[in-house]
């Protein structure tokens, strides 16, 4: 099973349809599928969306940012000490895996979401 | 206690206890799982590789419990589809697992007190991108509270002949710097904890191994090598006397030098996760032409930095909340 389609049907990660179809379709970067699967492994309910970044709208490449609307029921909030874990976790990561950039943003209608973008992909030195 | 990697399908677990290492009458404490992989071929007899005959190249993972004060812990492989499968019960002190066979990908494994639901809480979660042809060693260090872990790369490579290779591996919490000697090659000198030698060739024979700690902790013991081994020596505390000990792990041996360690137990998954071409994925993950259990497993964290050589998404998960 791809790893994408796997990410779809975990319980703890409810997904927007589109969202859930863009992981079905293989179109997200395996870094975020893989801070997602394990993020769900801990916190229920992470809710996953996959924005494009300005000027990757038509590219091959594959969502390398998500949006998370919350974490384990609970809004993102920057003062949660919730928030402080995750970018912990994610600034723990081995380089490859590291995120460059989290933020929380405004979603279309104003909810705070926890925004993590990828850099572009590197293929490691071997 | 089993030490082998379990059989997530009905019928097919391995005996339990093998082997104890303190009925081997070793001088240096020999470590279960060069014993556990033999068993989990004997009950696995449906094993598409027999002991000693293996394929060349693959990947495959162990895990080594180093870490004095943290309980045997049961091992999780964990899904992308969030199932979780305990593929490894009660790993405890001073215990290496054998190798599982896997293809290259990446894969997520969680570790729980023995015995724990599997819905509990995971002590630690742990991920990390497999490369192909390559054997791994995860291993735990020091107490639990201030756990580290480090995805070792294992070359198995078969030593010259007349000679064994051997590496140091210092696990030892509480005895600081450590040195390691012997009547030939000098292992290591001020090795903190967490340090991993390279390997290094020596004659095969019995060998006086002496290792000091900046404690005052001072162990002499008889290292008995094999032409053709490949091994760890591990300096782990020795929770009675509070000294040091040594673990000897046959990495490799015989016509096993070169290869990657035990079969697959049957009914194994042995594939990582086709991460949809994801950005990493393009050479490194794979589920093409693998014959095993179709895999959602995911994700494993290496960790902390001691080291790592493959490991991509790094880091040890810990809830604190």
């Amino acid at each position: 099973m791809a790893a994408g389609s796997a990410l779809a049907t975990n319980p703890a990660i409810d997904s927007s349809p589109g969202a859930a179809e863009q992981l079905r379709r293989g179109g997200v970067d395996v870094r975020v599928l893989a801070v997602l699967a394990t993020l769900a492994t801990d916190y229920q309910r992470a809710i996953a969306g996959f924005p494009a970044i300005p000027g990757e709208h038509e590219t091959a490449l594959p969502a390398r940012r998500v949006d998370l609307s919350s974490i384990d029921g609970r809004a993102v909030a920057g003062d949660d000490p919730l928030f402080d874990e995750l970018v912990a976790f994610l600034e723990g990561q081995n380089p490859e895996f590291r995120a460059t950039d989290t933020a929380i943003v405004p979603s279309d209608q104003g909810e705070p979401l926890l925004r993590i973008t990828f850099g572009l992909p590197v293929e490691p030195a071997s | 206690m089993d030490r082998n990697w379990a059989i997530p399908q009905g019928g097919t677990a391995p005996a339990a206890d093998p082997t104890t290492p303190a009925t081997r009458h070793h001088r240096i404490r020999r470590a279960a799982g060069a014993f556990a992989m033999l068993t989990a071929l004997a009950v696995c007899a449906a094993l598409p590789a027999p002991a000693g005959a293996k394929a060349a190249g693959g990947t495959a993972i162990r895990v080594a419990h180093f870490s004095i004060d943290t309980p045997a812990m049961d091992i999780y492989a964990t899904g992308f589809d969030g199932n979780e499968t305990l593929v490894l019960p009660k790993l405890g002190f001073g215990e290496v697992s054998e190798y599982l066979p896997l293809d290259a990908g990446i894969y997520a494994f969680s570790m729980r007190p023995a015995g724990s639901p599997a819905t509990s809480d995971a002590v630690l979660r742990v991920s990390a991108e497999l490369d192909g042809d390559t054997s791994y060693t995860f291993a735990a260090f020091g107490h639990q509270a201030e756990l580290a872990t480090d995805l070792l790369t294992d070359d198995l490579s078969a030593p010259s002949a007349g000679r064994a290779r051997v590496r140091l591996i210092q696990g030892a919490a509480d005895a600081g710097a450590v040195d390691v000697v012997t009547d030939g090659p000098l292992f290591a000198h001020g090795a903190a904890l967490g340090t991993v030698g390279d390997y290094v060739s020596i004659a095969a024979g019995s060998w006086e191994v002496t290792a000091s700690g900046e404690d005052g902790a001072r162990l002499v013991e008889r290292l008995d090598l094999e032409a053709g081994t490949v091994s760890s020596v591990v300096v782990l505390d020795e929770p009675t006397s509070g000294g040091l000990q040594l673990l000897s792990v046959t990495d490799a041996a015989g016509a096993d030098a070169g290869g990657q360690g035990a079969a697959a137990p049957a009914g194994m998954p042995v594939g990582g996760v086709d991460t949809g071409g994801g950005a990493m994925a393009a050479d490194r993950t794979s589920t093409s032409g693998h014959s095993g259990v179709p895999l959602p497993w995911l994700v494993l964290g290496s960790a902390a930095g001691l080291g790592v050589t493959a490991a991509v998404l790094g880091g040890i998960w810990r809830r604190t909340g």
